[in-house]
């Protein structure tokens, strides 16, 4: 049967400053189709949305919708054209009535005098509401009054009304992880309604991590790694094993990630988590961390391993369990108080969290141990300096001097200042999130070598690779966490690797 | 190119010294003293009764002997320092000034220029701890109004205009906590308190000088005390707000308010009955005898190194306008300057400062 | 298998959060309200004369220019901005009004025309300093904070020092009378308190301003012009703080640049006191009628009570942080600066 054409794209090809995040990508949406989209985290998925949505401009390549010509510049654009967008975080507003978010924007309809007539617009929500199969809502209500999974229902509800065509046509949405934080009740419910919208012959485009739900609603699915559109499966040629080795990334050669220098863990336990739980997003997380040790947590967004860390670095407060230090149990309220206590974390999003752009080298890498640089209750500024020196040599940062500031450096040299900090700490411990991230080929191997020094000085260390192979070719031991559990562990010694196809079975 | 530059502004500045140098030569002889009267602003009525008194003053003298120039320093510490050097230095020494700093501490900059520049003059209202003319030769005296004496005459006054003269509940409405003017008309009232046992004060509060502040306390006492005859205020300008608050509950005349410093509004509102009674600064007297202060000293009459502590610190009577006095203080100070008699320096006088 | 209860059990407990701060807020955002109904209690009980309908009366008419101010920076601080233009420009508007009245210093009597050219040109200046503010990318609180000074200076050269007092008969009405009870002044700002309320719950603009304080990206991607907002929230505060001003000249009958002293700040104290959050997009002009409700009786209370003027300012600081303590979110995750 062949189907009408709604969407097109062609070759379409996203590159940022270090990263090709999209490359060549061709795909085409059909009438009534739901596509499913899986990949890796940083396969490229959400960098098609945004191009699809008009958040983001591509480098390269074209849509068409309706055989017309597609370059959105903005959302609203989008939406113009028929395409509307569920987004992970959501984006009603809290302290307005659903049916004010459902028309936000397009009160003019209800205006009278630029008075708006309320209880038409209440009235006319229950009824885009319940296009979608939503009822029982009160749409005179505050949003914030709705829990999760019925903000959902609002907000998918007020996407198909704001991607409705002039010209009626059919559109498309784009579902991006919907079913993360629903149960499996909600889920059921949520497929139901997918299922009557494209009925009508609308589309849906699904992105999720949960490869038996892409299964269960999709027509179609895209494959997507590193930035590529590998391969396109019928639903009934496809299943979870299929996906799975189309999925997992290239294994990079052993050298790459100093697989020699790769240390035994000595069996000196240096913390010890035992039952950690923190409520809504993991449960009875159990591990220890030894001298010498290099632990990857690997699992995909929502599997709580990003909340596991902020709890270890004292960012979150655990709603159970205990994490001990040399058998001594510390509670941390703050990151302060676990740096006291040996823990030092390096955040994900550099430039916000890590840096200070606007000091200099110097002053960046002396931040987190001033003890060490002070004289007689002040700063030296002459240690400090000698300090930067020193660690500028040693790790190679390449800039004119200590004296330039962080943010005229290249990410690369950025997160080696970052290092040279830990370096300088003492902190035994320590939590590496994304160490790579936005990093070139040559500087990442500089940062794994690194990491190298670090355990052969004995510091335990916690890693969130950026890749799953990263992961893998750093760790002595790797843990996989799915839905908030540990679902699986897996030894890592240089010379027996686990493979990346098994140890995603654990994590989707 | 630059060098050329420096010569040149060198070379014209010294030509203007050298003019102005020599006009100062000839000036010494030929033109009249110049009678400066450093103040606030020449927008405000007080002040410029300093400039009137000291205009006053100049017309007892023979024509062309001085002339009187205002220098509003327009509450700038800056601005008071650098016209008293200008007028300084383009007059020499043939200068006397009656100055009202603008900050007490002001003072001390003030009597070093003059003291180099062998200028004589006098001061008024206030001066930092430990500075007097006492020190200096050239700074004459200076002279304040006693405000222990304003805060009892406005508390007995008022209370002798109650119904039964000295019986009565009285509230009380300070200005700024701390301020000097303040603390002085506290002493005051204190003092006419222990005079008149029968006085009961219900409740005592600060309103910072402000007629809106006043207001919105008042308004909340008119909702506690049912039972009021008067209502001290340490200042016209928060009576002023105290009588709009008594009028919106058609309170005004019925229940006493004082004030002090005389400004215009809170006059009228004596005449009209509003205010029972307020105190004016005399700024004529206050302007007129401290130029004739310094000018006895600059023309030899007294010689201030010889006179007492007393002599030389003074505080002076402002005028207790009340509902009886009333016409005589518009026929001698509003529709007319008052005239005093400048040789008797002893005059003003009211007490000496301790 | 285990894995499916794994993700039930991760859902539920996620439901239950955020059940549990959903309950959190709502129980916030009646706090205000709860403090207003304690704190006439306990003034009842103890301050003697403040349960009495003249004390009410005092209350209300000592709330009226309050709540016109905090009428204007609620959609401020709705916005996430901040308005501290109040001190000059309401001083501006008090002094010029009583020069242009009939008064005691000049000769003009422009009655009404008077007032309402005040509150036109005041409203323009608003204008001004939104366009700057939003233009010239510049924070709200330096924009205003600058206006308020020049504003201030401009009003003491007004009257040249020596303030007017004021003639003009129908100020005296104004200030002097009431109808079914209630002060004149207070009717005022009863009508601008409704008409905010209009504002905020019946117009689009009311929509955008919790929009725009909520997340500015989500007001841009639909397509509405966000700066046109802004001017507009700014032109509505200048209003009512000419109106203030006006006002503030009718009750003190003075037209002086004190009549601007000290309002802004109460009046912020007041729509956050009330749960307006600073950060934007929470609370309302319901918030700040009980948040001014509730500044007014403490200061109304502590006089009444007969607390010493040396300390009346540290309880009333002690107690406007303690409201603000129970009524406003302490996001642990958020930076207050």
């Amino acid at each position: 049967m062949q189907k009408e054409n709604i969407l097109t794209i062609n070759g379409l090809t996203k590159q940022y400053p270090g990263t090709l995040a999209l490359s060549d990508v061709s795909i085409n949406i059909n009438k009534g189709e739901i596509i499913g989209l899986v990949g890796e985290n940083g396969a490229g998925k959400s960098t098609l949305l945004k191009l699809i949505m008009g958040l983001e401009q591509p480098t390269k390549g074209d849509m068409q919708i309706y055989g017309k010509k597609y370059n959105p510049k903005t959302p609203l654009e989008a939406n113009k054209n028929g395409i509307g967008m569920v987004f992970q975080e959501q984006s009603l507003i809290q302290n307005l009535s659903v049916s004010e978010n459902i028309f936000f924007g397009r009160e003019d309809s209800y205006s009278k005098f630029g008075f708006v007539n309320k209880n038409k617009m209440n009235k006319d929500a229950e009824e885009v509401l319940s296009q979608v199969n939503v009822s029982g809502i009160k749409t005179s209500k505050k949003v914030f009054n709705y829990d999760f999974a019925t903000r959902q229902m609002i907000e998918i509800a007020k996407v198909f009304y704001v991607s409705q065509r002039e010209d009626e046509k059919n559109s498309i949405i784009l579902l991006d992880e919907p079913t993360s934080v629903l149960s499996e009740d909600e889920v059921k419910l949520l497929f139901k309604n997918i299922k009557k919208f494209v009925a009508k012959g609308d589309s849906v485009i699904f992105v999720s991590h949960r490869l038996d739900e892409v299964l269960e609603i999709s027509d179609r699915i895209y494959v997507f790694k590193d930035g590529q559109n590998v391969c396109e499966l019928n639903k009934e040629n496809a299943n979870e094993n299929i996906l799975y080795e189309k999925m997992v990334g290239k294994t990079a050669s052993g050298e790459y990630y100093k697989l020699n220098r790769q240390v035994t863990p000595s069996k000196k336990e240096l913390m010890k988590i035992e039952k950690l739980g923190l409520k809504g997003y993991f449960n009875d997380i159990s591990f220890s961390l030894h001298e010498g040790e290099v632990i990857g947590i690997c699992g995909v967004i929502g599997s709580g391993k990003e909340e596991l860390c902020e709890v270890i670095c004292g960012d979150k407060i655990p709603t159970s369990g205990t994490i001990k230090i040399h058998g001594e149990e510390k509670v941390s309220k703050e990151p302060y108080q676990s740096l006291r206590n040996g823990i030092l974390s390096i955040p994900k999003e550099r430039r916000e969290e890590a840096i200070i752009p606007d000091n200099t080298i110097s002053e960046n890498i002396s931040m987190s141990n001033y003890s060490k640089i002070k004289l007689n209750g002040f700063i030296s500024k002459k240690k400090e300096d000698e300090q930067a020196q020193t660690f500028m040599e040693e790790l190679n940062i390449k800039a004119p001097s200590i004296f330039q500031k962080v943010s005229n450096l290249s990410g690369g040299n950025a997160q080696k200042v970052v290092f040279a900090r830990i370096l300088a700490s003492d902190a035994p411990i320590l939590l590496l999130n994304h160490p790579t991230r936005g990093v070139d080929i040559g500087a990442k191997e500089e940062i794994y070598s690194l990491i190298r020094d670090l355990s052969e000085q004995n510091k335990g260390i916690i890693v969130i690779g950026d890749t799953l192979d990263e992961s893998i070719g750093l760790s002595s031991k790797i843990l996989v966490m799915k839905d908030g559990t540990l679902t699986h562990e897996f030894d890592a010694p240089s010379d027996n690797k686990p493979e990346q196809l098994d140890i995603v079975k654990y994590m989707m | 190119m630059k060098k050329i530059m420096l010569i040149a502004v060198v070379a014209i500045l010294s030509c203007g010294f050298a003019f102005a140098s020599g006009e100062n030569e000839k000036s010494s002889t030929k033109e009249p003293l110049t009678i400066g009267v450093s103040m606030r602003s020449t927008s405000s009525e007080y002040h410029m009764q300093y400039v009137a008194g000291a205009q006053a003053f100049v017309d007892t003298l023979p024509e062309g002997t001085a002339v009187v120039q205002m220098l509003p320093c327009e509450s700038s510490d800056d601005k008071q320092i650098n016209d008293i050097k200008a007028l300084i230095a383009s007059k020499g020494d043939n200068v006397i000034l009656f100055v009202d700093p603008n900050n007490a501490p002001n003072i001390t900059a003030i009597a070093e220029i003059c003291e180099d520049a062998g200028v004589y003059w006098s001061s008024v209202w206030n001066t930092p701890e430990g500075i007097t003319p006492l020190n200096y030769e050239y700074w004459v005296a200076h002279q304040s109004c006693d405000g222990v004496k304003q805060g009892y005459d406005i508390a007995v006054n008022m209370f002798e205009n109650f119904e039964t003269p000295g019986v009565g509940k009285i509230l009380v409405m300070e200005g700024m906590l701390a301020n000097t003017a303040n603390v002085n008309r506290m002493i005051g009232l204190r003092q006419a308190l222990e005079e008149y046992p029968q006085i009961e004060v219900l409740d005592d509060q600060a309103a910072d000088w402000s007629t809106k502040k006043a207001l919105a306390v008042t308004e909340t006492w008119l909702s506690k005390f049912d039972e009021i005859d008067g209502i001290w205020c340490a200042c016209d300008d928060m009576a002023l707000g105290v009588v709009q608050a008594l009028r919106a509950k058609g309170l005004d005349k019925k229940v006493l308010v004082t004030g002090v410093d005389g400004v215009a509004d809170a006059i009228e509102g004596v005449d009209n009955g509003d205010l029972i009674c307020t105190i004016a600064n005399n700024g004529w007297l206050q302007g007129g005898y401290g130029v004739a202060y310094a000018y006895a000293a600059k023309t030899g009459k007294i010689k201030p190194t010889e006179m007492s502590a007393g002599e030389r610190m003074f505080y002076t009577n402002g005028y207790l306008i009340t509902k009886d006095t009333y016409s005589d203080y518009k026929a001698n100070f509003i529709d007319s300057t008052p005239i005093y008699d400048y040789n008797d320096l002893s005059f003003p006088v009211a007490k000496p400062m301790e | 298998m285990n894995t499916q209860n794994g993700k039930s059990q991760i859902a539920l407990e996620f439901s239950q959060e955020m059940e549990r701060i959903n309950r959190k807020t709502r129980l916030i955002n009646t706090m205000p309200l709860i403090i207003l109904f304690v704190l006439v209690f306990i003034m009842s009980v103890v301050a003697e004369g403040f349960f009495s309908l003249y004390n009410f009366q005092t209350i209300l008419s000592q709330l009226s220019i309050m709540l016109v101010m905090s009428m204007g920076l609620t959609f401020v601080i709705l916005i996430g901005s901040i308005d501290l233009s109040g001190e000059g420009l309401g001083g501006f508007a008090g002094a010029v009004t009583s020069l242009l009245v009939l008064n005691g210093k000049n000769t003009n009597n422009f009655g009404i025309w008077g007032i309402l050219f005040v509150i036109v040109a005041v409203t323009l200046i608003g204008i001004l300093s939104g366009v700057i503010h939003v233009k010239g990318k510049m924070p709200s609180f330096m924009v205003t904070y600058s206006i308020s000074s020049i504003m201030a200076g401009f009003a003491v050269l007004s009257y040249k020092g020596q303030p007017a007092m004021i003639k003009y008969p129908f100020f005296t009405q104004l200030s002097q009378g009431t109808f079914i009870g209630i002060p004149i002044l207070t009717w005022i700002s009863i009508i601008v308190f409704c008409i905010a309320y209009i504002l905020q719950t019946r117009t689009k603009f009311g929509t955008y301003l919790f929009a725009i304080g909520d997340n500015e990206n989500i007001v841009r991607n639909t397509g509405i012009n966000i700066d046109l907002v802004k001017v507009k929230v700014f032109a509505w505060s200048a209003f009512c703080i000419g109106l203030a001003g006006v006002m503030g000249a009718v009750r003190i009958g003075r037209g002086v640049v004190d009549i601007g002293v000290g309002i802004v700040f109460p009046a912020i104290t007041a729509v956050v006191v009330g749960g307006t959050s600073l950060s934007g997009g929470k609370g309302g002009v319901v918030n700040s009628l009980i948040g001014a409700l509730i500044v007014t009786i403490i200061n109304n209370g502590l006089i009444l009570l007969g607390v010493s003027t040396y300390i009346q300012a540290a309880v009333q600081g002690i107690i406007i942080i303690a409201a603000v303590a129970l009524s406003v979110e302490h996001d642990r995750k958020g930076i207050c600066k």
